[in-house]
């Protein structure tokens, strides 16, 4: 007697797009399952109400003994606040994927996924999914939390925080597929150090890029060519700050952004191709 | 057509090889028990198959098609011996999503089958968590069952199992090789290799050093693990 084959036993191939939504969705509700999420709904929770604090107050500022117009002032400190939560969120994913794809992999529950049909990218984007839906979701409550508070107090437009909003998401990838690569070759405590290291480093850099600061050498080839993880956030809240700072060429930035983003997440699934499981 | 095939493969970690230059070709419908001591390959293998690892040298396929393919693994099945199941997940759910990466086109059904064969129908809404080994390693193999598959991998598959769970597998294997499936069982358990697999395979220090059915190893009046013995320790 011989073996039915796959048809004769009524499998059908499933689409890799199946695959990896039900995959995905495996993802997030591990993600959701993790130990540091309600810490991080709580620092959300915190952010609102500093957010809160920080959108209402209206200070007379004077520069060089000169009254600076209020609503300068608010652009800049509303691109700094919306900057700063748009890090934090980037930290966050990349936290989270700093051990997302590891853990099933060290602790051999994915073998039993990996032993069916499913193609390793798939596996690993479905991984890194859903450690984005999380932190992006997150963002996206700190984020538009504040436009709409900066939007009624200030009088500032919320277009620019949607835009914000998806160089954010960029960035998550971006910075998320980064650290899933750097766990698969160092331990878990190192790949969460250097994913902070890496987000505000070039935070900094960014910040002081866009504020028209002259960066040279190893500094300024961050800022021209490395993801522009905050100079993307910045660039997408120019409306609010444009006749105060230069800002450079969105095109660019978005590119570098898009990029960086697609990038990161095929350097990904050729990393996790390589890796051998055991 | 071979159910797999392993064709001159080494695998090497630095200097040491764990697969020594092994062929192996198993015909579809047969089963073969895969032996050897601790460290001899057996686990290497398996990974091998299952395209968890990439031989140094060599070829590995299954069903025709490199193990690396994805496709090469549809309606194959498999459990490992450090079985490690989504804890918070219902039995159920769990076969549900192994139905689904299976690519079954009527999961239900085919999920109660497993369940009522593995004695699971009264557990299928607990949490896995929830469950003993035995039942745990019940799961593995309902997941296993699914299909049913046409080719089933089984890494030292009765760990954990009570006598009674040793009988029942025993049983699930014997049906499934009557309905044409290609069995391959990694383990320490002679007795276990004899009474399911009509092939054996002794691997030592990465080279098979036996392979054929029992009889053909053991001599006459010679128990299979008799043989083992006197194989190894020559």
């Amino acid at each position: 007697m011989s073996a039915p084959g796959p048809a004769a036993a009524g499998l059908t191939a499933p689409s890799p797009l199946r695959v990896w939504l039900l995959l995905t969705r495996e993802s997030l509700a591990d993600a959701m399952r993790r130990r540091i999420v309600p810490l991080i709904a709580a620092m959300a929770l915190l952010s609102l109400f500093l957010v809160d604090n920080c959108t209402g107050c209206s200070p007379a500022i004077e520069v060089q003994g000169q009254a600076v117009a209020g609503g300068e002032v608010a652009g800049v400190l509303a691109v700094s606040l919306l900057v700063v939560l748009g890090l934090w969120t980037l930290v966050l994913a990349g936290v989270l994927a700093s051990d997302h794809l590891m853990e099933p992999l060290a602790d051999g529950s994915a073998t039993l996924v990996l032993s069916r049909p499913v193609s390793r990218a798939s596996f690993a984007l479905s991984r890194l999914a859903g450690v984005l839906l999380l932190s992006f979701a997150t963002g996206a409550l700190l984020l538009l939390a504040a436009a709409v508070l900066l939007s009624q107090r200030q009088g500032l437009a919320v277009a620019p925080a949607l835009a914000a909003l998806g160089a954010c998401l960029a960035g998550c990838v971006t910075v998320g597929g980064l650290a899933m690569l750097a766990s698969l070759l160092l331990p878990r405590v190192a790949a969460a150090l250097l994913v902070f290291g890496f987000v505000w480093g070039i935070g900094v850099v960014n910040a002081a890029g866009c504020s028209g600061a002259q960066l040279e050498g190893l500094l300024g080839a961050i800022h021209r060519l490395g993801p522009p993880l905050a100079s993307s956030m910045i660039l997408a809240l120019a409306a609010w700050v444009e006749p105060l700072v230069p800002l450079g060429d969105a095109a660019d930035v978005a590119l570098r952004s898009a990029v960086w983003a697609g990038a990161s997440a095929t350097l990904l699934v050729l990393g996790f191709r390589r890796r051998e499981l055991s | 057509m071979y159910a797999f095939e392993l064709a001159g493969v080494t695998k090497r970690y630095g200097r040491r090889a764990a697969l020594d230059n092994v062929s192996l070709a198993v015909p579809a419908g047969s089963a073969l028990g895969l032996l050897g001591p601790n460290g001899a390959g057996k686990t290497t293998a398996l990974r091998l198959l299952l395209g968890f690892a990439s031989p140094t040298a060599g070829s590995v396929r299954l069903r025709g098609l490199p193990a690396s393919s994805p496709a090469a693994r549809r309606g194959v099945a498999y459990l490992p011996e450090r079985l490690r199941l989504p804890a918070r997940a219902t039995v159920r759910s769990f076969l549900r999503l192994h139905a689904a990466l299976a690519g079954l086109g009527t999961p239900e059904r085919q999920i109660d089958a497993a369940l009522e064969t593995t004695g699971l129908v009264e557990r299928a809404e607990d949490r896995i968590g929830e469950l003993s080994k035995g039942l745990t390693q019940r799961v593995g193999f309902a997941q296993a069952l699914l299909g049913p598959p046409e080719l089933l991998l089984l890494d030292e598959p009765t760990s954990g199992l009570d006598p009674i769970g040793i009988r029942d597998a025993r049983d699930w294997i014997q049906k499934l090789r009557e309905r044409g499936c290609t069995v391959l069982v990694s383990s320490h358990v002679l007795s276990e290799v004899e009474r399911t697999c009509d092939r054996a395979a002794i691997l030592h220090e990465g080279r098979v050093i036996a392979e054929g059915t029992t009889d053909e190893i053991a001599a006459p009046g010679e128990s299979l693990e008799d043989a083992f013995l006197r194989l190894v320790q020559a």
